[in-house]
């Protein structure tokens, strides 16, 4: 069990990571036909894809050991990362209601894996 | 007066079409991930590449949502999506829940929510 949360500790921090550069990347398109197609040649977008499909093959290889509802949950971690990583990168403010998000979050992933 | 009621109307009706949006890309996530399981115990790789598809159209709906509607809407609809896949693992997974596991996803479900608000 400790091996399943290390790795998805580790598929949700690529996939977190993965959200926010590809967010990075969207910051200068438009929405039109033209600018999708762009999509392809975009560095972070096309890099953001590779690493969420990195921790989506991590998260395929674990699902075979266990229960979907046990290790589903655990992909609401990469909210958690998101808001860290936002806060460091993004100089976005962490306000209390997120602190109590990220805990509420937490709380609810160890209840799980005491559910098991 | 007329221009203020139109303009809120307007705003109404892309709050629910927001809504639609992430509702459908939430059933396509929770039925994707039930496809990645049956891929994943039988390596069967039709349903992974299904599973696959599906996040895709799901990851479309969600794009599209978010030029509706903001994100402390959209999230907590996302967040159901623990639920779907709880009921949809207990249908097509033989898979059992029970209190604690009932517990931990209300609290995430509430935390997912949450996290999106200012």
């Amino acid at each position: 069990m400790i091996l399943t949360i290390i790795l998805m500790i580790v598929s949700t921090l690529i996939g977190g990571f993965a959200a926010l550069i590809i967010k990075k990347g969207t910051l200068k398109l438009e929405i039109s036909f033209w600018e999708t197609i762009k999509v392809f040649k975009n560095h972070w977008i096309v890099s953001g894809g590779i690493l969420y499909l990195i921790s989506a093959i991590i998260y395929l290889l674990v699902l075979r050991k266990e229960d979907l509802t046990f290790l589903y949950p655990f992909a609401s971690l990469t909210y958690v990362w998101v808001c860290l990583f936002s806060a460091r990168f993004l100089k976005e403010k962490i306000t209390f209601i997120r602190w109590l998000a990220v805990f509420l979050i937490v709380l609810g992933i160890v209840l799980i894996s005491l559910g098991r | 007066m007329d221009n203020k009621k139109e303009k809120r109307w307007i705003e109404i009706i892309k709050k629910k079409k927001a809504i639609v949006f992430i509702l459908l890309s939430t059933i396509f996530t929770s039925f994707g991930q039930i496809f990645w399981k049956w891929g994943v115990n039988q390596t069967d790789y039709f349903w992974i590449i299904s599973g696959f598809v599906f996040y895709f159209i799901a990851a479309s709906l969600m794009v599209i949502s978010f030029k509706f509607g903001e994100l402390s809407v959209v999230y907590p609809i996302i967040g159901t999506s623990y639920i779907w896949v709880s009921f949809l693992s207990l249908i097509f997974l033989n898979e059992s829940m029970n209190l604690l596991k009932w517990l931990g996803v209300f609290f995430i479900l509430v935390g997912v929510s949450l996290v999106a608000r200012k």
